[in-house]
């Protein structure tokens, strides 16, 4: 089954600085959903356009912490259940000695699940992804502000008042 | 110009720049247009003839690896003078000296980019690549080192029917989850760095199977606002990670030595001085690989010559560092009043069989990089190439100034012996060179080798000299 799509303006701009004002001002006249599409990451457009913060870097933490415990209940059931070895008199569970692979494992699964995080969160997939303007990867910037059946006239003429010097009707 | 006074500086924190062009990282007036069409000149442009002569040259030392293993394979270790007293020779010194090169890629895609120095963002890319690269050449050499390839996924924890479990007390075990960690870690964020370049170039391919290829690497990269939201925060966790990540790998690749008991290796001073000469090397590989890439690919614009500058800081600093530690041991071996430390030092390294690499390490790790105290020389190209190889040739024989002189003569002065590499050993060592420069030489062609979208972010002015089509609104004229 077909995603469904949203009707969707795209004003664009040359200049990636009126491309954060317009939209910073279109998300004050309280337009919803916004997004732009842009070849590189426009500093501070998230707060201009409402973005929420990536739920990335919480995912990435609480497996960082899931990683170190589990390094060291591995190490802990390795040295006592799987192959109890007595080295030199020292505690079984001698925990100074496990703390770089307790290191390196939460780094690891730390660092695997911020790369799947990432993927999931953007909905990258291999094959069947949908392409508005191949531009968006080279010099091309685009203010995207949703619309319906009754407000895409204001929608054009806001973007055409600040300077929009194209404005296209896309479905996304 | 008229698009000149009402030109709005779009985040200041990002513009390096000032009015008279000093401490640009990109040249002024490219435009993003140009950027994309700069960094992608030699993938689409046709195959240059030093391309193919340097892949050819890499492939052939590649096949000394090949040959050398396959050897190995059939007639054993004991084809290598690796053996009592020195237990580690040739083999560890590649080692430590490959995972050393990798920590400069590190360093500066984490590292920098925590302290928040733009410059790095057009260097990046190809130092994490050499990291990559690195750390595989690295791999190799405790695998070949343990005499039987084919056992050594024992390395691994798994259940087995021996009913064994691994040692998680010794430091080389923990060498194998750090050095393994690393390339993990350091490949996944290589690989998210490249998801928007590639798609770049699946939208410009211009061959079906370009696109194809591109595009299922790209994996759909649209450059929305939110993605590069998800983006980047999973790129900060990345730095976040790989920064003390890579200060936790060189100092446990120094514990391998600083852990065990003999004089000349059991010293604190190790980690942190491990660390420092894995900058130390790893810059000026980069330096070494950089300018070639500069001068050939025709880069000038994104890899200036501040950027030389700034890592021919790095190594002058990082030398200062190392220079510090060679003479701290010595002081130490003669502060602790410990009868086979100062034998290490003074009898074997300073004077005796071996001072011909010690000497060796000291002119190029301490004395050729002070040329950096002089500004013009800093920024020459070739001066800044030369002293770069001269530092890779260095850190090699620092790790054989480690590994072998401390071992060559044993407490039993009748197991003294005087150690030399066979050809085999070197067969392998000029091979991982071939296995590294043969997958750089595949990168520099298959992937872009700036940041295409890291580069535009830091660009002076992303619209180049061409004046606006339209102004906008008051309210971005008054700022």
């Amino acid at each position: 089954m077909a995603k469904k799509t949203r009707t969707t303006i795209l004003g664009y701009f040359e200049d990636p600085h009126d491309l954060l004002e317009v939209g910073a001002k279109a998300h004050r006249m309280g337009y919803k959903d916004l997004d732009a599409y842009s070849p590189f990451p426009i500093h501070g457009i998230e707060p201009a356009l409402g973005i929420k913060k990536s739920w990335v870097p919480a995912v990435a933490k609480t497996a960082l912490i899931i990683g170190a415990i589990t390094g060291f209940a591995f190490q802990a059931w390795v040295s006592t259940k799987g192959f109890e070895l007595n080295v030199g008199g020292k505690p079984l569970i001698s925990w100074p000695a496990f703390v770089p692979v307790i290191f390196e494992s939460s780094i690891f699964f730390c660092a695997t699940t911020t790369l799947f995080s990432v993927i999931g969160a953007c909905k990258l997939k291999p094959v069947g992804a949908k392409f508005i303007d191949r531009g968006f990867t080279d010099d091309k910037l685009a203010l995207a502000i949703p619309c319906d059946e009754d407000n895409q006239d204001d929608i054009v003429n806001f973007l055409e008042g600040h300077g929009s010097y194209e404005i296209i009707k896309v479905e996304v | 110009m008229s698009h000149k006074h009402h030109y709005v500086e779009p985040y200041p924190e990002d513009m390096h720049s000032n009015e008279k062009g000093v401490d640009q990282f990109v040249t002024p007036n490219m435009s993003m247009k140009d950027v994309t069409d700069k960094i992608l000149a030699p993938m689409e442009g046709k195959i240059s003839l030093g391309w193919w002569v340097g892949l050819g040259v890499s492939i052939l030392m590649l096949l000394c690896l090949v040959f050398s293993v396959s050897s190995q394979l059939k007639n054993g270790y004991g084809q290598t003078n690796i053996n009592n007293p020195v237990g580690w020779g040739v083999y560890i010194t590649d080692f430590v000296f490959w995972v050393g090169i990798g920590h400069a890629g590190t360093l500066i895609s984490a590292i920098l980019f925590i302290f928040r120095q733009k410059w790095r963002n057009s260097i990046n890319r190809a130092a994490e690549a050499m990291t990559v690269f690195a750390v595989m050449c690295a791999g190799l050499f405790p695998l070949l080192h343990t005499g039987r390839i084919w056992v050594d996924f024992w390395l691994v924890p798994y259940p087995n029917g021996r009913e064994l479990w691994i040692n998680f007390r010794s430091p080389l075990l923990w060498d194998v989850f750090a050095v393994s960690t690393y390339f993990s870690t350091s490949m996944f964020f290589w690989f998210q760095g490249l998801i928007p370049d590639f798609a770049t170039l699946r939208d410009r391919a211009k061959t079906k199977i370009r696109r194809v290829i591109y595009g299922v690497i790209s994996m759909g990269w649209k450059g929305s606002a939110r993605d590069w939201n998800h983006y980047e925060a999973g790129y900060a966790q990345f730095a976040w990670i790989a920064a003390p990540l890579v200060l936790s790998v060189h100092s446990i690749v120094s514990f391998d030595f600083a852990v065990s008991l003999v004089p000349g290796w059991h010293t604190t001073i190790f980690p942190p001085y491990f660390v420092a000469g894995a900058v130390f090397s790893g810059f000026a590989m980069v330096n070494t690989l950089l300018i070639i890439c500069r001068q050939t690919m025709n880069l000038k614009e994104m890899i200036t010559l501040n950027h030389i500058e700034l890592m021919n800081k790095v190594i002058l600093l990082t030398s200062s560092i190392v220079g510090y530690a060679y003479l701290m041991e010595f002081f130490m071996a003669w502060f602790s009043q410990e009868g086979y430390e100062q034998f290490v030092f003074f009898n074997t390294r300073f004077k005796g069989p071996y001072a011909w690499a010690f000497w060796t390490m000291m002119f190029c790790n301490v004395v050729t990089p002070m040329v950096f105290w002089k500004k013009s020389w800093r920024r020459n190209l070739w001066i800044s190439w030369i002293v770069s190889i001269f530092i890779n040739i260095g850190m090699w024989f620092e790790r054989f100034n480690i590994t072998v002189t401390s071992l060559h003569r044993d407490f039993l002065p009748s197991a003294w012996d005087y150690y030399t590499p066979t050809v085999y050993e070197w067969l392998t060592t000029v091979g991982s060179f071939g296995l590294f420069f043969t997958l750089f030489f595949i990168f520099i062609r298959v992937y872009p080798s700036v940041s295409i979208a890291e580069v535009k972010a830091i660009l002076p002015s992303p619209l180049g000299n061409k004046p606006k089509k339209y102004d906008t609104s008051e309210e971005s004229v008054e700022h």
